[in-house]
């Protein structure tokens, strides 16, 4: 069974102007340990699949179901949202906090965590205080606290420069393989896409549905072809 | 302080003593519309070394803090139920936006007539005038909590409670003390004027005694102290606000 079952999912947003059928009808199965990019024209419906999935928003129609039952999902959000009040390892600590972990355990895996995202020796920093890129390396290593089986990406990189990004998905990458966990990635570039996922969905303008879906083939080396990419590229102008 | 410290404040502020000096030599104002510098000096002096300015010293601070305590308990009371209560809010709110446009300083022959000429009414002055900033601080500072940062909590399964200490107290505190800045001047701005209308004691009734007994240094004398005291209720809430808010001062540091 898929590790998410999604079978018609609708949301329509009631805006103040009136109703916005934001996405759907959608039906996607995501297979354990499956890395999925999910790519689409901006106002799509990403951003809300996500917060479906995560529960932070109720479908207004159809269903999300998980193999596990009851799923630990981590999400990272285009800005950081990280409490401003927190030093870095309080808010990469704060599901361990709020699970009712005791301090001396908390502050010592939330260490650990850091110095996996390459934040060792900023612990006691104020958010506030980070680069883009740090600020997202917290985002990330709290994510992981929650040692989720689900992991849903919104567009994580989306704000910081190129040079950052690049280097904070071959980073993630990494991740993903050490956290065997289900991935969810949202974001704009193709070529991210291409790199992290082992299948991309393009989804069409508002409602969201599926336009296509490409499975990679990482197999040998340079993995994906440029020649998929400019595909992709063309669908995506099409949906 | 950058850009020069403390010297250039001090240059501003000793150009503007000699302006006044000069003023009253070169210009030929009598002592009783303007006193010089010096004299107000020496007046202040004179005045802190009786025991008796420390008593109406006292009383000022006693009035201007007790009222302040009250609206800071009553406001936070008031804002948090309006925050939370949205039939409160939608009954109450356009009542206390109606009550700000009331000139509080004129409520001060009623809280005479029901409160009589001593401490209470003074108290009672200084907690109306200070009361409303507190309620709108608090209540815009808890409708301000972020939503995304309560998805944040929501998707770890946090408790109600534990957004409450973990999301909402922490983001209301820099609204809060917005508000009780404002609140602890409006408090000394009230009790002040509470003691011009209604006061046996307190500086602001030592400034009205010592106008009406021609005293005219000693009346901007008391003034200079009354400012002094002003500047250490003005100075309380910063100092509490760097000792709660360590990354707010982290976060200005960085831009
Ligand atoms: N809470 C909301 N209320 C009203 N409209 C919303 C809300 N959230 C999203 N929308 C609208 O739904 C559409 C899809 O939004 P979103 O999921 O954020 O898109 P994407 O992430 O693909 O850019 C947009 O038109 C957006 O304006
Ligand atoms: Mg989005």
């Amino acid at each position: 069974m898929a590790a998410i079952a999604i079978r018609g999912l609708t949301r329509v947003h009631q805006a103040a102007w009136g109703p916005v059928a934001a996405l759907g009808p959608l039906d996607l199965d995501i297979a354990s340990g499956e890395v999925v990019a999910v790519i689409g024209p901006s106002g799509c419906g990403k951003s809300t699949l996500l917060r479906l999935i995560a529960g932070l928003d109720a479908p207004t129609t159809g269903t999300v179901a998980f193999a596990a039952g009851r799923p630990r999902i981590g999400m990272v959000f285009q800005d950081n949202r990280l409490l401003p009040w927190l030093d870095v390892a309080g808010n990469v600590g704060l599901p361990l906090r709020i699970a009712g972990v005791p301090r001396a355990a908390r502050a010592a895996r939330a260490r650990a965590l850091c110095a996996d995202v390459g934040l060792a020796g900023f612990e006691d920093h104020w958010p506030a205080t980070l680069s883009g890129g740090m600020a997202q390396r917290a985002a990330l290593a709290r994510a992981f606290a929650q040692d989720p089986d689900i992991l849903l990406l919104d567009e994580p990189f989306a704000a910081l420069d190129a040079i950052t990004r690049a280097r904070m998905n071959a980073e993630l990458r990494g991740h993903c393989r050490r956290l065997g966990a289900t991935v969810l990635l949202v974001t704009h570039a193709l070529d991210e896409a291409a790199a992290l996922a082992d299948r991309i969905v393009v989804l069409t303008g508002r409602p969201g549905q599926v336009a296509r879906i490409a499975r990679m083939h990482k197999a040998g080396p340079g993995g994906t072809s440029d020649g998929l990419i400019a595909d992709l590229a063309r669908g995506l102008a099409d949906a | 302080m950058r850009d020069g410290g403390w010297l250039l404040p001090i240059l501003a502020t000793g150009a503007l003593i000699a302006l006044w000096k000069a003023g009253v030599t070169l210009g030929g104002l009598s002592p009783f519309v303007l006193p010089p510098p010096e004299a107000v000096l020496a007046a202040s002096l004179d005045l802190l070394a009786r025991p008796a300015t420390w008593a109406h010293l006292g009383s000022t601070a006693t009035a201007c803090l007790a009222g302040f305590a009250i609206a800071a308990l009553v406001g936070m009371g008031l804002g948090i139920l309006l925050a939370r209560v949205p039939w409160c809010d939608r009954a109450f709110y356009p009542l206390v936006v109606a009550f700000q446009g009331v000139p509080k300083i004129a409520l001060v022959p009623l809280f005479i007539l029901w409160l009589g000429f001593g401490m209470a009414t003074r108290i009672a002055i200084a907690a109306t005038i200070a009361l409303f900033p507190v309620v709108v601080a608090t209540r815009s500072g808890l409708r301000a909590a972020e939503a995304r940062h309560h998805d944040v909590l929501r998707l770890m399964g946090a408790r109600p409670g534990q957004r409450l200490v973990l999301v909402d107290l922490p983001g209301l505190l820099p609204h809060l003390l917005t508000g009780l800045e404002i609140a602890i001047m409006q408090s000394f701005a009230g009790a002040t004027v509470a003691e011009f209308l209604a006061g046996r004691s307190g500086l602001g009734h030592l400034v009205v005694v010592s106008l009406q007994e021609l005293r005219v240094a000693e009346a901007f004398g008391v003034v200079l102290i009354q400012s002094a005291l002003g500047l250490c209720f003005y100075a309380l809430v910063p100092l509490l606000r760097r000792l709660l808010l360590p990354w707010q001062a982290a976060a200005v540091q960085r831009y």
